[in-house]
């Protein structure tokens, strides 16, 4: 699963600690799904979705192997 | 996502001074009898249907508390550190803990299968020993290197 939470983040202009705080979780957490190492569950990525305002699918795609 | 049946964060804390005060216990009995504390007690303990000599009941007693408050000492502390909460916990560090806690028990029952393979006899009991504490130090070290990747993996993006 691919995202775009950078272009997201730069759009919006927060940074990663940000993000965090406003979904409740580390900023490891957001790093390591920015940079495709931890899938964040179904909750958290609709959380991020909904920090953006945009659709789940905006931000969250899937790739051909998944 | 909750994580369910952890401690406080602060607690880990204590789960290591129970440790540290463990290891320097442990060191002072080393120092006080240096043949081997487990062996004394052994060797001093009565074998069924024998009378103990009083003095030795006496010196039984005390060893057994001694055994006792080590290995409970050592359970509490290392569950404390292995079970307490992350500063933030967040479903990654669960899943984490989860990994980290199958990754130990696999390696522990590897490292047991090769000891029941090639140790036999009083030797073996060394390793029963051990085993009362080394899944919760496989997994802790296993987790804490996670998370310590992790931090390093931040700290070089920025």
């Amino acid at each position: 699963m691919k995202n775009n939470i950078r272009v997201e983040r730069a759009i919006k202009n927060i940074t990663q600690a940000d993000l965090a705080e406003l979904v409740n979780v580390s900023r490891q957490t957001i790093n390591t799904i920015e940079s495709n190492k931890y899938v964040p569950s179904t909750v958290l990525a609709l959380k991020i979705a909904k920090v953006f305002g945009k659709p789940l699918e905006e931000v969250f795609m899937l790739e051909e192997e998944d | 996502m909750k994580s369910r049946f952890l401690f406080p964060h602060k607690w880990r804390l204590i789960g290591y001074l129970c440790f540290a005060a463990d290891l320097i216990f442990a060191i002072v009995l080393t120092v006080l009898h240096p043949e081997g504390y487990a062996a004394t007690d052994l060797r001093q303990v009565p074998g069924p249907g024998m009378k103990p000599h009083h003095d030795i009941c006496i010196g039984v007693t005390e060893m057994r508390w001694h055994n006792d408050i080590t290995i409970l000492l050592i359970i509490f502390g290392l569950l404390l550190v292995a079970f307490s909460k992350e500063k933030i916990e967040d479903e990654q560090i669960s899943q984490l803990r989860l990994d980290s806690l199958q990754w130990a028990v696999y390696l522990n029952y590897g490292l047991f299968i090769i000891c029941v393979l090639f140790i036999y006899g009083i030797h073996f009991i060394p390793v029963l020993i051990f085993n009362i504490i080394t899944p919760l130090i496989f997994f802790i070290i296993r987790f804490r290197w996670k998370i310590y990747q992790l931090n390093r993996l931040l700290s070089r993006e920025g």
